[in-house]
């Protein structure tokens, strides 16, 4: 009697195991896409020694690891610069990049990469474009979509809010844990009462859990059952 | 007569019912609760067709009749009773997509718990169950929902459970109503009449009658309203499998099958069905309605030259899933004459779960990654019904979604409204050419573009000089929509 409890237990325990492989390997294929506004056809205003544009916006998620913007022309150089938005005051420069007229291929994007934010969820960035032409001789411009409407983002010109945003796109990274607190936010998401907590898909995952595990001794106790003829 | 159990005096007759009713309770319980995950994995998910089918529930809520434009008798749904449904159910709740998604979701359920039954009263019992389990989380039917397609199955489903235990009567009543929820249902009815007369049994003559009378009763009706049973979607759904740019229903069930094995993930899966095919076609009649519907539905579609949908795919998900099934019962069947009880028992989960990673995987992928379309559509939807007059016409290529909030006349550059726009869909032209032919014939008030793609139109002097731009929706994934307004510069 004892064998066979150690036998179901172990087995349960092997099942379950083989589920929760089979879990983790689809929630490692899962991504996030790429977030920001990919419309723009119009041109920022000239990014020189006395004029800067920006692209203010929130990250939707965490692992914030690279971000993309559209430049064109220009022969000074320039500086892109990520920094947290900290209320009135700039805040500290998180990551900062200079690139002259060859890095900037036409119709490709400029490219600003580093080691994931993990806590960049929900939180207000700016993007700086600087540069140190002089007037007009040298100076860039940025894509630019002055129609455009994104949620919790905007254009900036020297530091000031603008209508619209530049084109630009954030890339993200996420762990399997905050996969899976995504995903167990978004069902509980808009949900009355109870429904609206993410434990309660928690435990009834645990419940699918259990059930399952019965089910399936059930087909295997049919299908020795069969053999034997019961 | 059944004789009454006495559970002291019978206690072998009282196990197995006992047994049998604590399954049942596990079944049933698990498809509960499979039923509430995938409500709030999924329930916000919708595409484009099935809002089609909304509208016409909504007008009928709106006592503006059954039709899709008002005062335009056409059917443009393949799914009539469908949208009575929705529109009874719309009465309570009017949040008609969530009321769809959990009828689907519903209907895939009790669909699943019909096929573990049909093998409830016989020995092999076990395959029926996993096959139950492997239509639960069937990535075929679950991206269908929102529309007719899990409830025409669980009807269908539950028309030969009816059948495989004698109840005529109920199983042409089932199998009726799966012919009002979607006509090609009639397959359905005609394999099991093939099943039947193949057995040389006696027929019943009253199902059939009752079938034939509330079939032709509701096709009746349909044509009096509308002047044609036939919905002029089919014309157009056949005219776009014309295109060169299509992919026909045969060719994309090929496509589908030969992308699915290049993933090593289905090839457990592709071997046991195989092999369950060679176990059913010789020694489990039971499935044969459902292996000779699936067959005839394969046949049926491919003759009517379709262009491949992905929801034209889903109605051959519970043989797939039988199949599988009765390849990996056969399997342990034949390990179990080998080895250890133990071992087999041991076996048989791991092998479960083996068959069920693909499922897994795409249900978190299903729930994981959203269409923008459904969210820019409504935007759109929205902004039309507030921002234009009611009796404005609004053109547009896909029309459920934003038709369904607008609630505007709306004119389908794919034809699915006016059959005469579906005439333009020539073997080597684009839904560009039909789009330009409607619109200048049409000259809907408003048209809605895709930002990228659509250029000839858009660039255009005769387009220029009639539509200006009054609005762009963008979605931060990268889909863009522009709304123009003729006269608008």
């Amino acid at each position: 009697m004892r064998r066979r409890a150690y036998f179901v237990l172990a087995t349960t325990i092997l099942w379950l195991a083989a589920l929760g492989l089979v879990v983790r390997h689809a929630v490692d294929r899962l991504a996030v896409p790429a977030w920001g506004n990919t419309a723009g056809e119009a041109r920022s205003s000239l990014v020189d020694a006395d004029t800067a544009v920006g692209q203010i916006f929130e990250a939707p998620y965490p692992g914030l690891y690279r971000v993309e913007i559209w430049l064109e022309g220009g022969t000074a150089m320039g500086t892109v610069t990520l920094r947290e938005e900290a209320g009135s005051e700039p805040g500290p420069v998180l990551q900062a990049s200079s690139f002259g007229p060859d890095d900037l291929e036409e119709g490709m994007p400029y490219a600003l990469s580093f080691e994931p934010l993990r806590t960049s969820g929900g939180r207000e960035y700016i993007l700086s474009i600087e540069s140190s032409a002089a007037g007009e001789d040298g100076a860039f411009t940025a894509a630019y979509g002055p129609n455009t409407v994104l949620e919790g983002a905007t254009a900036t010109l020297n530091g000031n809010p603008i209508k619209g945003n530049l084109r630009f796109q954030t890339y993200y990274t996420l762990t399997n844990w905050e996969k899976l607190e995504l995903l167990l936010a978004r069902m509980a998401e808009g949900r009355p009462y109870f429904l609206g907590t993410t434990g309660f898909y928690a435990g009834l995952a645990l419940a699918y859990t259990l059930l399952l595990a019965i089910f399936l001794w059930q087909i295997a106790g049919l299908v020795t059952g069969d053999r034997r003829g019961d | 007569m059944i004789r009454p159990v006495h559970p002291v005096k019978d206690p072998f007759r009282a196990a197995i019912i006992t047994r049998s009713s604590w399954q049942a309770f596990v079944g049933l319980a698990l498809a509960g609760v499979v039923f509430l995950g995938l409500l709030a994995l999924l329930g916000h998910r919708g595409y484009d067709d099935p809002y089609i089918t909304f509208r016409y529930a909504q007008n009928l809520l709106a006592g503006r009749g059954f039709v899709y434009n008002a005062g335009q008798r056409i059917l443009s749904t393949t799914a009539p009773l469908y949208a009575f449904v929705l529109a009874g159910l719309g009465s309570i709740w009017e949040d008609l997509p969530a009321v769809a998604n959990i009828l689907g979701l519903a209907s895939l359920m009790l669909g699943a718990v019909f096929l573990g039954a049909l093998t409830w009263q016989q020995a092999g019992r076990a395959s029926g169950l996993m096959a139950a389990l492997l239509l639960s989380l069937s990535p075929d039917l679950l991206s269908t929902l929102g529309s007719e397609s899990c409830m025409v199955i669980m009807l269908i489903l539950g028309g030969f459970l009816a059948y495989s235990r004698s109840r005529h009567m109920l199983a042409a009543a089932l199998l009726a109503l799966a012919v009002l929820v979607r006509p090609d249902a009639v397959l359905a009815f005609v394999a099991v009449g093939i099943c039947h007369l193949v057995r040389r049994e006696s027929i019943p003559w009253r199902a059939v009658w009752l079938w034939v009378g509330i079939v032709g009763v509701w096709y009746a009706a349909l044509w009096l309203y509308f002047g044609s049973p036939l919905p002029v979607t089919l014309q157009a759904k056949q005219q776009q499998g014309r295109m060169d740019i299509s992919e026909p229903f045969a060719l994309g069930l090929v496509n589908l099958v030969r992308n699915r094995l290049r993933q090593p993930i289905y090839w457990l899966a592709g071997l046991l069905g195989l092999a369950g095919l060679g176990r059913v076609v010789t020694h489990r009649r039971v499935w044969m309605p459902l292996l000779v519907w699936t067959a005839l539905y394969v046949v049926a579609y491919s003759l009517l030259g379709v262009s491949r949908y992905f929801w034209y795919f889903a109605p051959l998900a519970p043989a797939f899933a039988v199949l599988v099934a009765e390849g990996a019962e056969g399997l342990l069947t034949l390990a179990a004459a080998k080895l250890p009880d133990r071992w087999v028992q041991g076996g048989t989960g791991l092998l479960v779960v083996a068959l069920m990673a693909p499922l897994v995987q795409s249900t978190v992928s299903a729930g994981w990654n959203t269409d923008p379309r459904p969210e820019v559509y409504e935007q759109v939807g929205r902004w039309l019904k507030t921002q234009t007059e009611p009796e404005s016409t609004v053109g547009a290529l896909e029309i459920g979604i934003i038709g369904y909030y607008a609630e505007r006349t709306m004119v389908d550059f794919a034809g699915l409204l006016q059959p005469d726009i579906s005439q333009q869909l020539t073997k080597t032209g684009t839904y560009q050419d039909s789009t330009a032919w409607a619109i200048q014939h049409y000259t809907p008030d408003y048209v809605v573009l895709y930002a990228t793609g659509f250029s000839q139109i858009r660039d255009s002097e005769w387009f220029q000089s009639r539509y200006g731009l009054v609005q762009r929706f963008n979605d931060a994934r990268g889909l863009h929509m522009e709304l123009f307004v003729q006269g608008g510069h």
